[in-house]
């Protein structure tokens, strides 16, 4: 019998083979990884290593055990999306010719699904920060226009995601000083200090969700990537800190109302954003407001009800930032106020961003719609107030990508001499098969539920399509409508910005540079002139005046303050991982 | 078949949302689910939340982007002011 293969791995080890293939045989061999890992993960549901749940690939560490293969239905569910959407995007991506990109790409990816297996907490912690480091490698390798501000941008990421790191390994580390125990399951929660370990492990875990106020780098980052780059942030930072608040945190009563309130954010800054791609990623962060509300709950309606809908949306989330890449792609613009009519070119891309503007919203026979009503019924179970303002973000989803078609002018009513004059078209096939596919699977998902509720953990009796909830939801959408018709004039898009709550860390990060640049470095040429002078009184000893080799106005060799700011804080995380681990686990 | 029209395509949308609205109705009068919650027996309850929903969310981001919304050099220019300098940049990185 074979052993266990950690479909996460695959990944990884798969991504450096890459290098190795050129033109077709490396797009046919991009694919063989994501589909090994599939087989991989069909070959653990039949039971062919034991049957669930288990846990294999135990390594010893220190005083301790790492676990890289926790098996039950819970990370089941969350291989088999993250594998499946990671072919969709990998198919999608097939035309592009860096290696580098598709590299940390499949890192990426791995990392997300290691995350998904670790049993214990430093298998986690690690899974983690390559995924981190992974991401923003992905968001710095867009080369040609707009690198500069990718650059940026995935560097106020990383400066975001180490933050929640060292947090969530402070949360760790105590964790485990107080329990002695390094297993990933749920952690003990209550008012009081002694219960710090679970909210720094809480923090560092939100903030890879995109909780307000701490998701900022979201929006921040994600549009700033390549259009390839995109679609796969869109999927696995968020959906895996998803999987680990609810094996860590599910009925926390925080979460339902964290949740509530990133629901009705994302919407709101969504509207007002002019980017689209920044649009969809504030987008992001009201979907997950509906996770993160479910695990809140905390039922078994909530979770499956979670669950499920991390599962709908990363496919239908993929897609619209696929049509969105394509777009610009075709176009080489994102903004609503400059991109006119193109896209009446890519009659392909517009279909496939149609099917997902309709997943989202919860359209019957999308697959939104069999997957956010679990939550929604779980919620009004729990609180009318809660259920009410769930459906409002809802109802604003729609309201959202109405908006974004509107923004988009999409031809709902263009005569065909309109369309005459442009000469983009729809994007390589790949790009329109990676579409495809997704978009089959948002369908199919939406017709026929019954295999994704097969794959939930709790037991499902739960049935979307009856003629109340049908009828209930067409009308909600379809006022909605109305109400847009009446007001849309107010929504008109402008050539701006949006202000978010990393507005306080722009402005104070550069008033800390340019502290740094002024007044310290003037102190410190101060204080190195004067120590000059005082050298160069012993210099008349002689020999002392060849050491003397560099003049005060020679200029000294610099590095750029962000770097420094990386090394300290890599230096930083090593110093406190090394303390901790020889003050705390040494007997 | 009649052509479509902007025109054509509004009435259509105004004949769905009064069938939707009988429809609601009848699932009530006649079907008398099990809903979600309690809410949704009031009649009319759908139509009602979803036009206000929608209204109300236009409303209050129309007012909060009165303050957020800036130049799409906000954060340049503020940079720049903040070190005395004209066009200076973010460096980081």
């Amino acid at each position: 019998m074979i052993e266990w293969v950690h479909p996460g791995l695959i990944l990884i080890f798969g991504a450096f083979l890459i290098p190795l293939f050129k033109g077709r045989w490396k797009q046919a061999y991009l694919l063989l990884p994501p589909t090994a890992a599939f087989i991989a993960l069909l070959a653990i549901s039949k039971g062919a290593f034991g049957t669930m749940p288990y846990s294999v690939w135990h390594f010893p560490f220190l005083e301790y055990e790492l676990v890289f293969g926790r098996v039950d239905k819970l990370s089941m569910v969350f291989g088999y999306i993250f594998v499946l959407a990671a072919f969709c995007m990998i198919l999608y991506a097939l035309h592009e010719k860096s290696n580098r990109e598709h590299m940390s790409q499949f890192v990426y990816v791995g990392s997300a699904i290691g995350v998904v297996f670790a049993g214990d907490l430093f298998t986690l912690y690690f899974f983690w920060e390559i995924m981190a480091i992974a991401s923003m490698l992905i968001i710095w390798f867009h080369a040609g226009r707009g690198a500069k501000e990718a650059h940026e941008a995935g560097f106020r990421y990383i400066m975001w995601h180490l933050f929640g790191g060292i947090v969530l390994l402070a949360g760790i580390i105590m964790y485990i000083g107080s329990t002695g125990s390094t297993a990933f399951n749920a952690f003990s929660w209550g008012s009081g200090i002694e219960y710090l370990p679970s909210y720094l492990i809480f923090i560092g875990l939100i903030l890879n969700a995109g909780v307000p106020p701490l998701h900022a780098w979201l929006p921040d980052a994600y549009p700033e990537a390549t259009k390839v780059g995109g679609v796969f942030l869109s999927a696995f930072t968020t959906k895996s800190a998803v999987y680990t608040l609810i094996r860590g945190f599910s009925g926390c009563e925080l979460l339902i109302y964290l949740g509530t309130i990133m629901a009705i954010y994302g919407i709101i800054f969504g509207i007002l954003e002019n980017d689209i791609r920044r649009s969809l990623a504030y987008s992001i962060i009201n979907q997950v407001g509906f996770m993160v509300a479910g695990i809140g709950i905390g039922t078994f309606l909530a979770l499956n009800g979670a669950i499920a809908h991390a599962f709908c949306h990363i496919l239908y989330k993929g897609l619209l930032w696929m049509a969105m890449g394509s777009i610009l792609f075709a176009t080489g613009r994102s903004k609503c106020t400059d991109l006119g009519k193109y896209h009446l070119a890519m009659p392909l891309t517009f279909i496939f961003f149609t099917v997902g503007a309709f997943s989202i919203s919860g359209f019957p026979l999308f697959n939104g719609f069999t997957s956010k009503a679990m939550t929604f019924a779980a919620a009004a179970e729990y609180m009318d107030i809660i259920w009410l303002l769930l459906t409002l973000a809802s109802v604003g989803v729609f309201l959202h990508y109405l908006d974004l078609f509107e923004g988009l002018k999409f031809p709902y009513y263009t005569s065909a001499s309109e369309r005459g004059h442009i000469k983009v078209g729809d994007p390589p096939v790949n790009m329109v098969l990676g579409m495809g596919l997704t978009a089959f699977l948002c369908i199919f998902f939406g017709v026929y539920p019954q295999p994704l509720y097969n794959l939930l953990p709790y037991p499902v009796d739960f049935i979307p399509y009856t003629i109340p909830h049908v009828v209930g939801t067409l009308s909600l959408l379809a006022f909605c409508g109305l109400a847009f018709l009446l007001f849309s004039p107010l929504l008109k898009r402008t050539k701006t910005i949006t202000l978010d709550t990393d507005w306080p860390f722009r402005i104070a990060g550069e008033k800390f540079i340019w502290f740094c640049e002024k007044p310290l470095i003037a102190f410190a040429s101060w204080v190195d002139s004067g120590m000059k002078r005082i050298a160069s009184h012993f210099s008349v000893f002689g020999s002392l005046e060849k050491t003397k080799s560099r003049s005060r106005d020679e200029p000294m060799e610099t590095v750029p303050i962000g770097t420094a700011v990386l090394l300290i804080i890599i230096f930083f995380l090593m110093y406190l991982i090394i303390t901790l681990m020889y003050g705390w686990l040494a007997p | 078949m009649a052509k479509i029209t902007k025109k054509n395509l509004f009435h259509a949308f105004y004949v769905c949302l009064f069938a939707l609205a009988l429809a609601e109705l009848f699932v009530l009068l006649f079907l008398h689910p099990h809903s979600a919650s309690w809410l949704e027996e009031i009649p009319g309850f759908n139509a009602i939340y979803g036009f206000l929903s929608c209204a109300i969310l236009i409303l209050v981001a129309k007012a909060l982007g009165h303050w957020l919304k800036k130049e799409e050099d906000y954060y340049e220019k503020k940079v720049g002011e903040e070190r005395g300098e004209k066009g200076g940049g973010m460096k980081i990185g």
